[in-house]
């Protein structure tokens, strides 16, 4: 049974979905420390909101799922960006809405489909820790790669005068671009992993 | 089996894509001869750096993923040559090698190769360079033997004969308006283009100047526009299907040109310009249709 | 009170040069996905209504209702609620849900999660200076997010006639094609201020 619900589930809650619904994220994730706090943030919200879901979805009524997935997720996101802005202004400031917005998409996307819920309710937190910590890896190393690449710095520290960064990785084309590349490459390791009976 | 899909009338010809691109190159050599002759060696080694490499990515690309080994065609020679050319001489020879590789792998190779593309490879390269490492692709360098940096002459004042000869800083290839005049008569005298964008954007360019209070021939005769209104607007791949469409491309690609140069904070806007006509020309090619051969005009819809 | 150069500026800001899509990276299912132009302009009308509809009620409910109350660490969820009520509007007076495609009776979280320029529009209407500045981001960025889906199905629609090479098939060659708009489109920064 968990090889069927392994492929189904990667399809699903794979990280590719994930990243596709935090797509945002790269406007921001121009900087190592940047890619890590959205990817922290995202990750606390997806675990707060599996929590929370985990602990009412009994009492919700049928018609109000929907929304009550949305409201989850939105408080979650709500949560994490307080958090953030208190623990680090600067770096909220410098994110702007996307925290947010990057959160709260994860976390709804993290949340099971209504009709699933029922039988994996048990194991989405686990999952929705897995998947965020797979995302702030990927969202770091993301970072990383366009603040060194893109402004010549490693998570605020500069690689000397020499260096000519390629400023256009630091910007949305180049954003949009490394995104496409990155997908790209995200397809074409994931079905070697599948094999392996790994659903992640 | 693949079938390929073009527009009619279907003709046999003598026309292949390397005579094409034979003829471009032709076209191109008096600018590019210019252009080394003004600035010295360092022009010289900015167009082998930013050809080869172009050659050279293709060649790489289509060993890696093989395919048929078509680089004789010519065509990334082209795109190499064009991207050289519209660089300053003073460009480091690194950045016009991963332009011309960002152009042939990104733009093109990408997208499926040869005719697949919908943005003018070199255009985008330039712009990929410009906003990458804008410091070392706005040095505009006075031709001759001391190497002066001065500021792009759409924002000093020069004679016409100086701005017709090319005595000025400026791009490589774009300095020389006689020269680019010269590549324009071989490209219509062999048939490779026809005149319907050139004419229209460089119309387009003087109304546009002409209704924003500037010098329409200053404009024409300053910066990257002659050179990209003769050998950008007019890539086959990239522009809109023959007929009224491409009136309209042109046109618009010289409006933007004026407006981005005057309003935008970009010094140069032919590049940007031509790259979002670009992006529209599906929508142009949707909008427009040519007329069917063989059908009169008000028949087409019936 | 208004001043015409900055509502100018902003104008030309959504439209081009902070595109939602192109820009802000608010790019998804309908920016990215959509294959045919016909199709595409209807759906992307469709979503642009919406995420403009959420930006103002958002931006109203923060600057009216929030602010005086002291109660501005509500504003996401504010903002979400705002694109669950617009929604529902579109859904009872649009028939969006056969535009949208979608048959599932929760629709309403599988279209946020896979349209985020809905949450983002929101988000910015609550996050500008005043409500007039919201609102009108949420309109001539919701404009340059149709602008966007436009553009995107004509490239697609070509693409879909070419070679693409195996891996990048599909979202990858998209997401490309969106980076090389993005990059025409920076030539009109500065326009309009």
């Amino acid at each position: 049974m968990h090889s069927e619900q392994g492929t189904a589930s990667s399809k699903r809650y794979g990280l590719i979905p994930l990243m596709l619904a935090a797509l945002p994220a790269l406007a921001v994730a121009v900087s190592g420390l940047n890619g890590l706090v959205i990817g922290a943030a995202a990750l606390a919200a997806m675990a707060l909101a599996s929590l929370l879901l985990s602990l009412v979805w009994k009492f919700v009524p049928a018609w109000m799922r929907g929304f009550a997935l949305v409201l989850f997720a939105a408080t979650a996101a709500s949560m994490a960006q307080m958090a953030v802005s208190v623990a680090l202004p600067r770096v909220s400031a410098a994110l702007g809405l996307y925290l947010p917005l990057v959160a709260f998409t994860c976390a709804l996307t993290g949340l099971p489909d209504a009709y699933d819920v029922d039988h994996e309710l048990e194991d989405s937190l686990v999952r929705a820790v897995i998947r965020g910590a797979a995302y702030l890896a990927a969202l770091t190393a993301i970072g990383c790669v366009r603040e060194v690449l893109g402004a010549g710095a490693i998570f605020g520290i500069s690689l000397g005068a020499s260096f000519q960064p390629m400023r256009m990785l630091a910007l949305a084309p180049g954003g949009l671009m490394l995104a496409g590349l990155i997908l790209a490459l995200l397809r074409a390791i994931q079905p070697k992993r599948r094999k392996e009976g790994e659903g992640a | 089996m693949k079938f390929f899909v073009s527009n009619p009338p279907h003709v046999l010809s003598p026309v292949t894509t390397r005579r094409l691109m034979l003829n471009v190159v032709l076209a191109l050599v008096p600018a590019a001869a210019m252009g080394v002759y003004n600035f010295g060696l360092p022009a010289l080694l900015v167009l082998l750096a930013s050809s080869a490499a172009a050659v050279l990515t293709e060649l790489l690309w289509q060993a890696c993923t093989h395919k048929p080994l078509r680089v004789d065609d010519l065509s990334a020679l082209v795109t190499g040559l064009l991207l050289g050319l519209t660089l300053p001489p003073s460009a480091p020879l690194w950045m016009a090698a991963a332009g011309a590789a960002f152009a042939i792998l990104v733009v093109k190779q990408f997208f499926g190769g040869i005719g697949c593309n919908f943005m003018n490879p070199a255009l985008a390269a330039r712009a990929m360079l410009l906003i990458s490492w804008p410091a070392a692709m706005s040095g505009y360098v006075s031709p001759g033997a001391d190497a002066v940096s001065s500021a792009t002459p759409l924002a000093q004042n020069f004679g016409w004969l100086d701005l017709f000869m090319g005595k000025i800083p400026g791009s490589i290839g774009e300095v020389s308006k006689l020269m680019i005049l010269a590549g324009l008569v071989w490209l219509l005298a062999t048939s490779t283009i026809s005149i319907r964008i050139p004419l229209s954007m460089l119309a387009g360019a003087c109304l546009t100047g002409w209704a924003l209070g500037a010098n329409p021939l200053g404009e024409v005769m300053s910066g990257g526009l002659l050179f990209a209104a003769v050998f950008m607007a007019t890539d086959y791949v990239t522009s809109p299907r023959p007929g009224p469409g491409q009136w309209l491309y042109g046109l618009g690609c010289g409006a933007l040109t004026i407006l981005m140069r005057h309003f935008g904070s970009y010094p140069e806007g032919v590049t940007f310009a031509i790259l979002t006509m670009n992006a529209l020309v599906p929508l142009i090619d949707h909008a427009i249709r040519p007329r069917i051969y063989g059908h009169k005009r008000r028949e087409r819809h019936a | 009170m208004i001043d015409g150069a900055k509502v100018l500026a902003l104008v030309f800001g959504c439209l081009l040069t902070d595109n939602f899509v192109f820009s802000r990276f608010f790019a998804e299912r309908s920016a990215l996905a959509e294959n045919k132009l016909s199709a595409a302009a209807r759906i992307g009308a469709a979503v642009a209504v919406i995420a403009a509809a959420a930006a103002i009620v958002s931006s109203a409910l923060y600057f009216f209702v929030l602010s005086p109350l002291k109660l501005t660490y509500l504003g996401t969820v504010t903002a979400v609620l705002s694109v669950a009520g617009a929604y529902y509007l579109a859904e009872r007076f649009l028939k969006v849900k056969e535009l949208l495609r979608f048959d599932h009776p929760t629709a309403l979280h599988a279209l946020i999660a896979v349209d985020s320029v809905l949450v983002g529009a929101a988000l910015l209407g609550a996050q500008a200076e005043n409500f007039l500045y919201g609102a009108l981001t949420g309109i001539f960025g919701a404009l340059g997010f149709l602008l966007a889906v436009v553009l995107m199905a004509g490239v697609r629609e070509r693409i879909a006639l070419s070679d693409v090479p195996e891996g990048l098939k599909g979202l990858p060659i998209s997401l490309i094609s969106a980076g090389l708009i993005a990059l025409a489109l920076i030539g009109f920064s500065g326009f309009g201020g």
